[in-house]
């Protein structure tokens, strides 16, 4: 590691590329932790911040080929640590969180968009946590069922399984949408 | 394959198959029974449907949450106007190596503090420390030659650079590693509709609907005679991968002649070789996420029918100095098959020595291809090339247009859409 300087934790090339992870996925990660966390948003801080830290400590060779399902990991970690200390109900139970809907003055020819979307959020909030947390880490945050796995610890053939069983009951209710 | 067997509609393997999730010996299988069974075809078209729906819906997602508010929401909007802002790390702008230190000395005390929260991750940066070794060792050989040759310093610092920072998209297998692969045979075109369809609706193509193999695949390419006696055409050629001008883009390319809809050859399977002498690292583009099963020659043959064509593009790493060796190819391809009557399995091989052609000398067919491939990994975030901007590709792929009118509409949808 010694003469590895460019990748060494706390070189300037490191601080580089802490920052610009912080930029890129400081957003999806808060959001992931929040949800995970109940809405706690500032303890989703903490989390996020607490990830970020520890990504500072690594050496960059030892994450950067996967940094997004390092974070995730992390975070998810961190976020299931916290709940089972404060002795939290499992964490795979119904939804308890509302969306805020921000209220942004919409153009009128994307109100109809916006409203096919926030239909078919809510049809997802409808699923079980476990099925939501695996939908929307496929298609929010775009990772691959083997990224999955590890960032959740199910099996490969668990993931293919929920994001199944999940898609088949949106498919069901989306007919009932407008397109 | 025998055709009397069905896959049920609610077998996840379909749902896998149309997120493109399955390895390419699986995927082969279950596009051949996709292509027999109409309601499996239907299930596809829903499902790569409801993912373009759900990406589309989860990107205009609010980033926060709050519980279910038990007041009313004035009393929160000072707290909810905080959570909105984005997070501010002041520490790691302003940070300086004995602020930076501290910090570590922090996490170090915590990661004590809670050893069983860590050892999800921990097992996870030892497992991926392989890969991440290989990498740090090929940017180390790359330096030191470059210290020896300064006239490849240039080269040797691309080389590094696309080794050592790749992600995981857009990893390579080196040929230490694994040095053979496979590709399915047979590759759908689906693809290729939805994302037209949302690019003539002036949308860029949603992550989730694009499918590289089945774009690339979905247009015509000039094909060259069979040889005689041989139930399929090969297809090989090379040039410069423009978006990393020193590694070789190579199409494998197979048509099964004879009558449109005739069985030509049973239980088929293909196996490219690379020449580890000659080749440092490659990708089958369009099938990253499938991992180093990708190297696995395929357990289930495909049936192929005249008419038929598939390709492959393969993004390939050679070694910056190769020793000159006339008799060493870049690769071979194999084709096994049967044919009926004949009871033993056949072979046939292409060797592929390689050209010199810079991308400007590639063939039209290879250089629209490029531009389509650059496109599709673009979307899908599998070419981390922060530079590239869409009219850049749309200029790769418009240089080989020629005359076809399909061709000129994805790139002038490429143009308009960006």
């Amino acid at each position: 590691m010694a003469g590895d300087v460019n990748t060494e934790p706390n070189s300037d090339e490191n601080r580089a590329f802490v920052q610009s992870a912080v930029e890129r996925h400081q957003a999806p990660l808060l959001r992931y932790a929040t949800r995970l966390l109940h809405g706690d948003v500032e303890r989703a801080r903490d989390t996020v911040q607490d990830t970020f830290m520890r990504l500072l400590a690594q050496p960059r060779v030892a994450v950067e080929d996967h940094l997004a399902e390092w974070l995730f990991t992390v975070c998810r970690n961190r976020a299931l640590d916290y709940l089972r200390k404060e002795g939290r109900v499992s964490f795979f139970e119904e939804g308890q969180a509302e969306r805020l809907i921000a209220p942004e003055p919409r153009p009128d020819r994307q109100v109809e968009r916006a409203e096919a979307h926030a239909a078919m959020l809510a049809l997802l909030e409808k699923l079980p946590r476990n099925q939501q947390e695996v939908v929307r880490l496929k298609f929010q945050n775009g990772f691959s069922y083997k990224e999955i796995s590890r960032i959740t610890s199910l099996s490969v053939t668990n993931v293919g399984f929920i994001l199944h069983t999940a898609l088949a009951r949106l498919r069901k209710e989306m007919t009932a949408l407008p397109e | 394959m025998n055709p009397s067997e069905k896959i049920a509609p609610d077998d996840p393997r379909l749902t896998a198959y149309a997120l493109d999730e399955l390895e390419p010996a699986e995927a082969a299988v279950v596009a051949e029974l996709v292509r027999h069974c109409g309601e499996a075809q239907r299930v596809v078209a829903e499902v790569r449907a409801a993912a373009q729906r759900l990406s589309a819906a989860l990107e205009d997602e609010p980033a926060t949450l709050v519980a279910l508010p038990s007041v009313a929401p004035e009393k929160h909007s000072p707290r909810l106007k905080r959570t909105v802002s984005l997070l501010r790390f002041p520490q790691l702008y302003y940070v300086t190596a004995s602020l930076a230190a501290a910090c570590f000395a922090v996490v170090f005390v915590v990661q004590h503090q809670s050893p069983e929260a860590e050892r999800g991750s921990v097992q996870h940066v030892v497992a991926a420390a392989p890969a991440a070794a290989a990498s740090a060792n090929y940017a180390m050989q790359a330096s030191d030659s470059a210290e020896r040759a300064p006239a490849a310093r240039m080269q040797s610092a691309r080389v590094s650079l696309v080794s050592a920072s790749a992600t995981r998209a857009e990893r390579f297998f080196t040929t230490n590693d694994v040095s053979t692969s496979s590709f399915p045979l047979r590759v759908g075109r689906e693809s290729y509709a939805t994302v037209v369809e949302q690019m003539r609706q002036g949308r860029r193509p949603s992550r989730e609907t694009v499918h590289v193999a089945e774009l690339i695949n979905a247009f015509n390419y000039s094909w060259p005679e069979a040889a005689a006696g041989e139930p399929v055409a090969f297809l090989l050629d090379d040039t410069a991968a423009p978006w990393s001008p020193t590694h070789r883009l190579v199409r494998v390319g197979l048509k099964s002649v004879g009558a449109t809809g005739a069985v030509v050859a049973r239980e088929a399977r293909v196996q490219v070789d690379f020449s580890p002498t000659v080749v440092r690292a490659w990708r089958l583009i369009g099938f990253e996420q499938a991992g180093a099963a990708i190297g696995t020659p395929t357990e289930t043959g495909a049936t192929l029918r005249g008419g038929e064509t598939v390709t492959a593009l393969y993004e390939i790493v050679p070694h910056e100095r190769v020793v000159a060796d006339a008799n060493t190819p870049l690769l071979s391809v194999r084709l096994r098959y049967e044919t009926e009557g004949v009871g033993a399995p056949r072979e046939i091989a292409r060797q592929w020595q390689g050209t010199m052609a810079t991308f400007a000398q590639g063939s039209a067919d290879l250089r629209f291809l490029a531009g389509v491939a650059a496109y599709g990994m673009a979307l899908q975030g599998s070419l981390q090339q922060p530079r590239l901007d869409v009219a850049t590709m749309a200029e790769w792929a418009a240089s080989g247009v020629g005359t076809d009118p399909v061709r000129r509409e994805f790139v002038e949808l490429m143009r308009a859409v960006k």
